[in-house]
């Protein structure tokens, strides 16, 4: 019987499949820890209870936003680039440099009327990301380097570059922790009423949107598809594929490289050792969980942040923290899983 | 065209260079002086001594003026901030209290207490001595264990999930809180402010809106590097030590340990190896290592992972152990341990918070009990033993002093003058490097 199964690629995958094969894969990843904390000895029902009751509270809205912003923003570099089959692994370091020249500029720069210092934050981020990702791309557009092992490299060199400046000699004085001080209020974003959401979300889902329509309504962005798809064609067609590969990995670097402004302007006010923190990372499996859609991309980064702050209540409950890491962990492993079963289906043999 | 790119790409490329090489000379007059020009233009407060008397409140009003007019106008007003309003901010425990008894019929019954760790609370190191203070507490005023809530893992460098740990904390009960790693203090304060009903306390210098809690470590450190040298000084008054992060606390304990030697032999000097981290089993081995290449027999530490003193004991070398007491993890190697006992402040918070006395302005810098030792191996000499306790005896009643002059750096200036004692700021905030200190550490601030 099992011998006569094999997968087979899919030639198209509809909308109802796509929407409903994540969820599926997640319900399935609830059942198997549902097991793992019954073996711990906790309830699951309660467990998970608790990790919703944590995420639909008001503050726990917002704070899963704050959480998804930055991996909302990784999540639009790397799959941006992917969209031309560029893999962008180094949005930790783009993420870094970012907000390292944005709070170099904010703190040190030359004194400005507030809404123009704010655009400069923004427009030095993008390039301190963009600057990340060209000493990736240029030797990927010029000599066809992989861009991977490059990208994925220099993300360690921006994060030492990051706990040099932090440690020494941007560090705010008299304080033991590692980060800069705080910028001026008046350069803050400010929150969307009293919602307790910063206005830095609209910045991130006009992106998106921008994106969007990069993607579906420009020339360029059929440029992309066609030097995705194929890159001798498009160099028969007159494309540039060189040039749109320094093009799409710096713009990709430029959109981590606003994490990094994201959190200066809008959540943190500062910068601090490690700020990063792996986002970079998990924007790669949100990207791909999103299908590389921008706008499902900004839905899954919500709820990337929703699930790290539901892992904090389920301590409370009796639920090791090792467990919760594990539940996290488990989720994202389900959901790509599923992933596969979006691309290929399971056929008996042809005898 | 693709010229003109690479041309660009080259600027662009030697510009990151140059801001990078600018920030590095940051010790230097330029940086400095650059500095101070930017403070005076935009911060009015920033890096002069206005800055520690001024904090960000008072000199708003101010910093919206200072865009406008000059610079010099901008910093007599930062100036002009009364500093009174700043000083009443800190109220210093003095160490008196102890032993300070709860009052009589004083509820502890009602007392919640949640406890926000970095890592995982039997780390056998910081969060298990920080844990292990705040059980040994609670069991002394009879508080009962199910009042403590503990959430570990929480990552002190994101404040989403920092906020989130300290409001479900607050929603399940608790009214005093123990922030356990430096990070929390840039985000609990935010809470702390909308909660005034609920105490923090946050490990590290005082911030705002938190109760601050420190240890005069470098007592113990002291006498560490004391007890090494004694050991150490016919064979090879050169003394080791393994050291996490350049950062403050690390400097005062690398600090005390070269003074502790000094006190047993003027001649002695350090040696530091770094792992630049806090955690890192390989980089902390190679450190052991190559300080033991080096010929060093005795050496002291101050990271997390049990990988120096493993090291030392396969190489037939000794080392004085951290956090806890390492003697199980390599008997043959740890001499004693520098343990962290928190538990003597940690009750007098919680007496204060049953009480209703306690003030988000209190700050403990407590020595003594705190900054202890662990009991000595066998293996060491009992006339060893009996001098360190002799000076352990000397340090407690003040007769003699850690940081006291005369005291030069190791580039022979001079720190402290005869006679006289450092600040507390001064060895809390610690720029510099003792006088036979060796490392390629730079001071960086």
């Amino acid at each position: 019987m099992i011998r006569n199964l094999r997968f087979r690629k899919r030639t198209s995958v509809s909308i109802s499949r796509r929407i409903l094969t994540p969820i599926i894969f997640v319900l399935l990843a609830f059942v198997f820890c549902g097991f793992l904390l019954a073996a711990v000895g906790s309830d699951p029902f309660a467990v998970y209870a608790r990790m919703m009751k944590t995420v639909c509270s008001y503050s726990g809205l917002t704070r899963s936003i704050e959480a998804g912003i930055p991996l909302m923003l990784t999540g639009l570099a790397v799959s941006f680039g992917y969209r031309m089959n560029l893999n962008n692994i180094g949005a930790d370091g783009q993420y870094a440099l970012g907000s390292l020249f944005c709070i170099g500029f904010a703190l040190y720069g030359p004194v400005m009327p507030a809404p123009l210092k704010i655009l400069c934050m923004f427009l030095v981020s993008m390039l301190g990301g963009a600057l990340a990702a060209l000493i990736a791309a240029f030797p990927k557009a010029k000599w066809g380097v992989n861009e991977t092992i490059l990208t994925m490299m220099l993300n360690y060199i921006f994060l030492y570059v990051m706990d040099f400046l932090m440690y020494g000699p941007w560090k705010e004085r008299n304080q033991m922790v590692a980060q800069t001080r705080a910028i001026r209020e008046k350069y803050w974003l400010p929150d969307l009423g009293d919602s307790g959401i910063n206005s830095v979300l609209l910045i991130v889902i006009a992106i998106a949107i921008l994106l969007y329509f990069f993607h579906t309504r420009t020339t360029w962005g059929y440029e992309m598809e066609v030097i995705r798809q194929s890159p001798r064609a498009a160099q028969y067609a007159g494309m540039s594929v060189a040039k749109a590969t320094l093009l799409v990995l710096c713009a990709s670097g430029a959109i981590a490289g606003l994490a990094g402004f994201a959190q200066v302007a809008g959540i943190i006010h500062r910068v601090q050792a490690n700020l990063p923190n792996g986002a970079g990372y998990t924007g790669i499996v949100i990207a791909f969980l999103a299908g590389l859609n921008p706008i499902v991309v900004l839905l899954v980064g919500f709820l990337f942040g929703a699930l790290q702050i539901s892992a904090v209540a389920v301590q409370l409950i009796g639920v090791p923290s090792q467990v919760a890491a594990m539940i996290q962990g488990t989720i994202m492993l389900f959901v790509v899983a599923g992933e596969f079963f979006n691309r290929y289906e399971l056929v008996g043999r042809k005898k | 065209m693709k010229k003109k790119l690479i041309s660009i790409c080259l600027a662009a490329v030697l510009a990151t260079a140059v801001l990078t090489a600018c920030s590095e000379s940051a010790g230097g007059t330029a940086e400095q002086t650059a500095e101070a020009e930017d403070a005076a233009k935009e911060d009015a407060q920033a890096e002069t001594p206005a800055e520690d008397a001024a904090p960000e409140e008072d000199a708003a009003p101010v910093e919206e003026a200072a865009a406008d007019e000059t610079a010099a106008q901008a910093a007599t007003e930062a100036a002009a901030v009364p500093a009174a309003e700043t000083a009443a901010a800190i109220n210093l425990i003095g160490e008196d209290k102890r032993d300070q008894a709860p009052a009589e019929g004083t509820d502890f019954s009602s007392l919640k207490i949640g406890e926000i760790e970095s890592y995982i609370v039997d780390d056998g190191g910081w969060c298990q001595a920080t844990h292990e203070s705040i059980v040994a507490a609670m069991k002394e005023l009879g508080i009962p264990e199910e009042n403590l809530i503990v959430l570990e893992s929480i990552d002190d460098t994101d404040q989403a999930t920092t906020q989130t740990a300290a409001e479900e904390l607050i929603n399940e009960g608790c009214t005093l809180i123990f922030g356990a790693s430096t990070g929390y203090a840039s985000y609990l304060p935010e809470i702390a402010a909308a909660h005034p009903e609920v105490l923090f306390a946050q490990w590290g210098n005082k911030v705002d809106n938190l109760i601050g809690y420190e240890i005069r470590s470098y007592e113990g450190m002291f006498l560490a590097g004391y007890a090494s040298e004694l050991l150490s000084k016919d064979t090879n008054p050169e003394l080791g030590f393994s050291a996490s992060f350049n950062e403050f606390s690390v400097r005062t304990a690398i600090n005390a340990y070269a003074l502790g030697a000094q006190y047993a032999n003027p001649e002695a000097t350090v040696r530091v190896a770094s792992a630049d981290s806090w955690y890192d089993i390989d980089k902390e081995t190679q450190c052991a290592q190559s300080l033991i290449d080096a010929g060093i027999k005795y050496m002291g530490m101050e990271a997390s992972s049990p990988a120096i003193p493993e090291t030392c004991q396969k190489n037939g070398a000794f080392v004085v152990g951290y956090h806890n007491d390492m003697s199980a993890l390599a008997p043959e190697a740890v001499l004693v341990s520098h343990m962290w006992n928190f538990a003597p402040i940690f009750k007098n918070i919680m007496i204060n918070a049953a009480e209703g006395t306690a003030s988000t302005s209190d700050f403990y810098y407590w020595g003594g009990d705190c900054s202890k030792l662990s009991d000595f191996a066998a293996f060491v000499p009992e006339e060893v033993v009996a001098e360190v306790t002799a000076l352990q005896e000397k340090i407690q009643s003040g007769e003699v002093q850690v940081f006291a002059g005369e005291l030069k750096d190791n580039a022979g200036n001079v720190l402290v003058a005869d006679g006289e004692v450092m600040s507390d700021e001064d060895i809390i905030f610690q720029n510099f490097f003792v006088e036979g200190v060796t490392t390629s550490w730079k001071i960086g601030e």
